[in-house]
């Protein structure tokens, strides 16, 4: 208990640190790769775009829009790109400029969302990923589709209906003959689950297996 | 978003990631916005890069006020004379979505009528204004409990993505067409005026470029250098850049079969591959080029043109 306490606070330091523009001596660099060159660059929208849209629809809840603001952020990089540093990570550079283009939507809709706190654990959750796939391994979609095939029968179902094929909850609850709570709930256990199995993949200590939480 | 079912901060990225999986699938790519993110930054044209001045000048010196109110005065004369061609010189920039896929009718039979043929083809809803193009592959081999006669279908539509998750496909693709007019003909739709088009593959661009005529149905071999129009893109002046290899080519006249997947250059004026030495060729040539593989023949004595008379 005491040491994943540990760790969280260390990934929001961490996080907090990137928001904020400050260098860490081990960050993990954007490769060999120059983000100044075109070829290098196209490489990079195609390797931190999905994360970046996962990070945008977080922050947003809307997928029209998270599309919109990463697609105005590649686009803003490349013609800031004399601004960038090249001894940061590309992966924050992005991920702030995303989020500034979500202040600006935000400001723009009069809306107010999510606190620094939770803001700063949503960042911490993508860096995660971001930073694995930089240093070559799984990226975040293989990782769940993996923790996905391992989620009991009742979860997995709901999930599909409710994500893959589009239904409302109501429309789940009629489906499975099961009061809108039920899946309501059903839907938390699945999101919990997949974030315990992410957790362990994201730290390199396997899958674990799930059962009902 | 299901406004119904509030989500906790907590669980908003697990969330966002699911959102993506089910749109993307598991290590998909987001490939339109990739194309539009890569059209706006590296593939944009150098012209339109925006120079800022290094020094920020002195608005309100004499210069600048008569510079200013010429300035203006010349931005209004231009602006009421785009407002005023407005209707005939506009550019338009249309996406064509298009799937080649194997199917079992015997479209190969000239005695089914083109009508009989949609009638057969695969349950699907095209979008509107979509067209369909059949045909054989007189070299394909039977399909285990399908019909003896396979073929070939060519899907296309302007405008919507085709959503159909399409059995044994054998292509998919689009094509992005800027253009400064746009017309419809009896050969199809006609582009004019500083044409580009760019799939996966292939940017071209042309002086003129035409797309065979919605609704077109016709029956013909894949392999067919005479009866193919139907589902070619044909254009002429065209300067053609193959993106994976970064070979380029001038040539009087282009056909590109969407159905086959071949880009064929008649009169050839420029050739240079960038991935070897080119080979010898002469002004007038013709160039074959299917996927990385390419072919050169000497220019017919007889030319027949494969670009219809307007």
């Amino acid at each position: 208990m005491e040491a994943k306490f540990v760790t969280n606070i260390c990934a929001l330091a961490k996080c907090y640190q990137d928001m904020h523009f400050l260098t860490i001596d081990d960050r993990p660099q954007s490769g060999d790769l120059d983000p100044g060159h075109p070829e290098d660059f196209a490489v990079l929208v195609e390797r931190h775009h999905r994360d970046l849209l996962v990070y945008a629809v977080a922050l947003t809840r809307s997928d029209a829009t998270a599309r919109d603001i990463v697609q105005d952020s590649f686009i803003v990089a490349y013609e800031k790109m004399h601004l960038f540093d090249v001894t940061r990570d590309f992966a924050t550079w992005m991920r702030g400029i995303v989020r500034n283009k979500w202040r600006e939507w935000l400001r723009r809709e009069r809306k107010y969302d999510l606190n620094d706190n939770e803001l700063a654990r949503i960042d911490a959750a993508v860096a995660i990923w971001q930073e694995r796939q930089t240093q070559g391994h799984d990226p975040l979609s293989i990782a769940l589709e993996t923790c996905l095939t391992k989620l009991p029968e009742d979860l997995r179902e709901t999930i599909e209906l409710y994500y893959y094929e589009g239904c409302t909850g109501d429309e789940v609850a009629d489906r499975l003959r099961l009061a809108p709570a039920a899946i309501r709930k059903r839907l938390q256990r699945a999101r919990s689950a997949l974030k315990q199995c992410l957790e362990l993949r994201g730290t390199g200590d396997g899958a674990g297996v799930m059962g009902h939480t | 978003m299901d406004p119904d079912y509030p989500l906790q901060p907590s669980e908003r990225f697990l969330d966002a990631a699911l959102r993506e999986q089910a749109r993307l699938g598991a290590g998909g790519r987001d490939e339109e916005m990739i194309h539009r993110i890569l059209q706006a930054t590296v593939h944009r044209p150098v012209n339109a890069v925006l120079r800022r001045p290094l020094v920020a000048p002195n608005l309100w010196d004499r210069r600048s006020i008569v510079v200013g109110v010429g300035a203006v005065a010349a931005i209004v004369t231009v602006g009421v004379w785009v407002l005023s061609s407005l209707n005939y010189s506009r550019r338009t920039a249309q996406e064509y979505q298009f799937v080649v896929r194997r199917i079992a009718d015997p479209v190969a039979d000239p005695a089914i009528r083109p009508s009989a043929i949609v009638a057969q083809a695969p349950l699907r809803s095209l979008p509107p204004g979509g067209w369909m193009v059949h045909a054989a592959h007189p070299n394909a081999s039977p399909l285990v409990g399908l019909s003896p006669v396979p073929g070939y279908e060519l899907i296309a539509s302007l405008g919507p993505a085709l959503t159909d998750s399409a059995f044994d496909t054998l292509r998919q693709g689009r094509l992005r067409i800027i253009a400064d007019h746009q017309s419809a003909t009896d050969m199809g739709i006609r582009y004019e005026g500083r044409v580009e088009i760019e799939d996966a593959e292939y940017r071209i661009e042309a002086q003129q470029a035409t797309l065979p005529p919605l609704g077109n149905v016709a029956a013909r071999s894949i392999e067919d250098d005479r009866d193919g129009l139907d589902s070619c893109l044909l254009a002429t002046e065209v300067r053609v850049t193959q993106i994976s290899t970064g070979r380029t080519a001038s040539a009087a006249r282009l056909r590109y079969d969407l159905l086959a997947g071949t880009m064929e250059l008649s009169g050839l004026l420029a050739f240079v591959d960038r991935e070897g030495p080119t080979p010898a060729w002469q002004r007038g040539d013709r160039l074959r080029m299917t996927g990385s593989e390419y072919q050169i023949e000497a220019r017919p004595v007889d030319a027949k043109a494969s670009f219809p008379a307007p």
